[in-house]
C-alpha cells in the first residue's frame, strides 16, 4: 500500500512511500555488495564475475521480495542500486549500470509481482543470469565488432585442434557454460526465495 | 569523483561522437578508423581531458595488442615470418582494427559516464512513472555506509554458517525497512552539511598537526571541536605507535604500538577497546558540532578501526565533519560514507592553501552553529 506523494518542504523530495522505502534497502544493500565484492573481484579479473554478482543481486532481491510482496519492488530495488553506483569511484559506470538495471528488469518481468512463488523465483534467477550473457555479446559487438567473435572462435577451434579433440566440441562447451550460467541463477532464485521466506517467519514468529 | 563534476563536454557534441562511435563499428577500414579515432582524440583534447587519460591506461593497450597479435595468428593465410612466428597480414589488419574501434567506443562510453549525473537519471525515471526515485536515491546514498558495515561485518563475524549469516543481514535489513517506513520524516531530513571537508596525503604529511590546529582555532572562537585526532607517538625518529586524542576534553587513550615481538606478522597492535570508545564518544556527537575524524585509512577500508563507529553515527548525524583520509584513499572512503562529493585539502600543501582550508571550515561551523540556534518559525 503506497501513501500518495507530497513534496517535502525542507528537501523538495517526495515523501517516500513504505513500498519505496523497502525497495531502496533491498537495493541499497545489493548497491552495498557491488561496491565491496564487486569491486574486489572486478580488480581480481576473475572469470564468471558478473554472473556471481548477478547472482548475489538476485538472491538479495528475491528474499526481499518473499519479506515485502509487491509489484515493481524488483524494478525499483535495481533502479537504485544502479543509481548507487554513481557515487562509487571510477570513471566507466555506464555499462555496470546498464548491466544492474536489464539484470532488474528482467528479474521483475520474469519473478516479480505481489505473489511470488519459488518456481517463479529461480526461474527469473535463471533467465536474468543468462541475460547477462546477452550483455556480453552486446557489448562485445559494440565496442569491438563481430571479428572477436571469429577471433574467440577460432581460438577455441585451434585449442581444440592441439588436444586432437573433435570440433564439435566448442559447440557442446558452448551448451555446457549457457547451462552452467542458467544453473547458478536459478539456484540463487530458489535459494533467495527460501532465505526471503525464514526471514518473513523469523519475522512473523517475533510478532506473535 | 569530483572531477565527474568539473566535465565540460557538450550534450551536443557528445551525441555527434556517439554517432561517430557508432558509424565507425561499420566500414572494415583500417585508415577511416584511425582518422575517426584521431578525430575523437582531439575532441577530448578540447572538451575533456580527463577522457584521454582514462583511455590512456596501458592495460587497454597491451590487451589490444594482444588481440591483434592473436588475430595475426588465427585468422586468415599465414604468409609473413615475424621472429620465426607465422602471421596474417589480413588477420594482423583485423586485429589492429577492432584495437581502432575499440578505443573510440571507450572513449565515447568515459565521455558519457562523467557526463551521468544523478540528476539526470532521476529526472528521467520519474518521467517513466517513478516519480519517488528521487527520494528512494537520497535516502539510498545515506544509507549506503550502514549496508557496508552490514555487509563487512556479517561477513567477518566467524561464530555462524555462512547462511545464517546472510539469513541475519537479511533480517537486518528487513527490520531497518520497517524502522524508516515507521518514521521517514527523521531519515529523510537533510544531512546539514553534505560535503564533508576532507584532509588527505601520505604518511608524515601532516594531517593531524593541521586537525590539530583546527581544534584549537575552533575552540579559540568558542565553537564545539568533538571527534578524536590521532597524534603518533615517537621516540627519537622511531615511530612507537598511535595515541588517540579525544576532543574536547584532551583526554589521551593508548590506541596502538609497534608488535615488535617475534613471529608476529602485524606491525601495530592496537587496543580494540579504544576504538569501542572512540564509537561511544561518536554516538554523543550532536548536529550542533563540527567533528573531526583522524586517520581513516586501510583498516577503515576494509570494515576495521573507526569504520563501524563512522557508518552507524554518520547518516543519521549533521554538523561540520571534517576527515583525514590516507592519500589515495579518499575518494573510495568518501562514497562509502555515503558523500556524492567532498572538499579536499591535498598535503603537503603551501601554506595560503592550508589556511584558506581552514578559513573555510571555520565559515562553516559558524553558519552551522547559526542555523542551529535561529529558533524555526511556528
Amino acid at each position: 500500500m503506497t501513501r500518495p506523494v507530497s513534496p517535502d518542504p525542507e528537501t523538495g523530495l517526495p515523501s517516500i512511500s513504505p513500498a519505496w522505502v523497502r525497495a531502496t534497502v533491498f537495493g541499497a544493500l545489493w548497491g552495498g555488495l557491488e561496491v565491496t565484492l564487486g569491486a574486489f573481484l572486478h580488480a581480481l579479473r576473475l572469470p564468471l564475475s558478473g554472473v556471481w554478482m548477478a547472482a548475489a543481486g538476485i538472491m538479495i532481491l528475491v528474499s526481499g521480495l518473499a519479506v515485502f510482496p509487491a509489484r515493481g519492488f524488483l524494478l525499483r530495488a535495481g533502479v537504485v542500486c544502479m543509481l548507487l553506483k554513481l557515487v562509487s569511484p571510477g570513471p566507466a559506470l555506464l555499462v555496470p549500470m546498464a548491466c544492474i538495471l536489464q539484470e532488474a528488469l528482467v528479474l521483475e518481468l520474469v519473478a516479480g509481482g505481489a505473489r511470488p512463488s519459488a518456481w517463479r523465483s529461480a526461474l527469473g534467477g535463471g533467465v536474468t543470469t543468462l541475460s547477462t550473457l546477452l550483455q556480453y555479446i552486446a557489448a562485445a559487438w559494440m565496442i569491438y565488432g563481430w571479428d572477436i567473435i571469429r577471433i574467440y572462435y577460432e581460438v577455441g577451434r585451434k585449442i581444440l585442434k592441439w588436444v586432437n579433440a573433435p570440433e564439435d566440441w566448442l559447440w557442446w562447451a558452448i551448451a555446457a557454460g549457457i547451462v552452467l550460467i542458467f544453473l547458478i541463477g536459478l539456484a540463487a532464485g530458489a535459494l533467495g526465495f527460501r532465505l526471503g521466506v525464514r526471514v518473513r517467519r523469523l519475522r512473523e514468529a517475533r510478532h506473535a | 569523483m569530483p572531477e565527474r563534476a568539473k566535465t565540460s563536454a557538450p550534450m551536443g557534441w557528445l551525441l555527434f561522437t556517439g554517432v561517430l562511435a557508432v558509424a565507425m563499428q561499420i566500414p572494415k577500414s583500417l585508415p577511416l578508423a584511425l582518422g575517426g579515432l584521431l578525430l575523437l582524440l582531439g575532441f577530448f583534447l578540447v572538451t575533456d581531458r580527463g577522457v584521454l587519460r582514462s583511455i590512456g591506461n596501458p592495460r587497454f593497450w597491451i590487451v589490444g595488442l594482444l588481440i591483434s597479435g592473436v588475430s595475426g595468428l588465427v585468422l586468415g593465410k599465414r604468409h609473413i615470418d615475424v621472429y620465426g612466428l607465422p602471421l596474417s597480414v589480413d588477420g594482423l589488419e583485423t586485429g589492429l582494427l577492432i584495437v581502432v574501434r575499440a578505443a573510440i567506443f571507450i572513449s565515447f562510453l568515459m565521455a558519457l559516464s562523467r557526463r551521468m549525473s544523478a540528476d539526470f537519471l532521476v529526472r528521467a525515471f520519474s518521467r517513466l512513472g517513478m516519480p519517488q526515485l528521487g527520494a528512494g536515491f537520497a535516502l539510498a546514498v545515506k544509507l549506503l555506509p550502514r549496508m557496508l558495515d552490514i555487509w563487512t561485518s556479517g561477513l567477518r563475524e566467524g561464530q555462524s554458517g555462512i547462511s545464517d549469516r546472510i539469513l541475519r543481514m537479511l533480517a537486518g535489513a528487513a527490520d531497518l525497512a520497517d524502522e524508516i517506513a515507521r518514521d521517514t520524516g527523521a531519515w529523510m531530513a537533510p544531512r546539514r552539511n553534505a560535503m564533508p571537508f576532507v584532509v588527505t596525503g601520505p604518511k608524515g604529511s601532516g594531517k593531524s598537526h593541521f586537525l590539530l590546529m583546527l581544534a584549537e582555532r575552533l575552540q579559540a572562537e568558542g565553537l564545539r571541536a568533538e571527534g578524536f585526532i590521532q597524534p603518533s607517538v615517537f621516540e627519537g625518529e622511531k615511530r612507537l605507535g598511535y595515541d588517540l586524542l579525544f576532543l574536547p576534553e584532551g583526554r589521551r587513550r593508548v590506541l596502538a604500538r609497534a608488535a615488535d615481538a617475534p613471529g608476529v606478522s602485524v606491525r601495530w597492535r592496537f587496543d580494540e577497546s579504544v576504538f569501542e570508545e572512540a564509537r561511544r564518544h561518536l554516538e554523543n556527537v550532536t548536529d550542533r558540532d563540527t567533528t573531526l575524524v583522524d586517520e581513516i585509512g586501510v583498516l577503515e577500508r576494509q570494515g576495521g578501526g573507526h569504520w563501524p563507529a563512522l557508518a552507524r553515527v554518520l547518516p543519521s548525524r549533521g554538523g561540520v565533519w571534517v576527515l583525514s583520509i590516507r592519500r589515495g584513499l579518499e575518494e573510495t572512503m568518501v562514497s562509502r560514507l555515503g558523500y556524492v562529493n567532498a572538499r579536499i585539502l591535498r598535503l603537503p600543501s603551501d601554506e595560503a592553501a592550508r589556511e584558506a582550508f581552514l578559513l573555510d571550515i571555520l565559515q562553516s561551523a559558524r553558519s552551522e552553529r547559526e542555523k542551529r540556534e535561529t529558533p524555526r518559525p511556528g
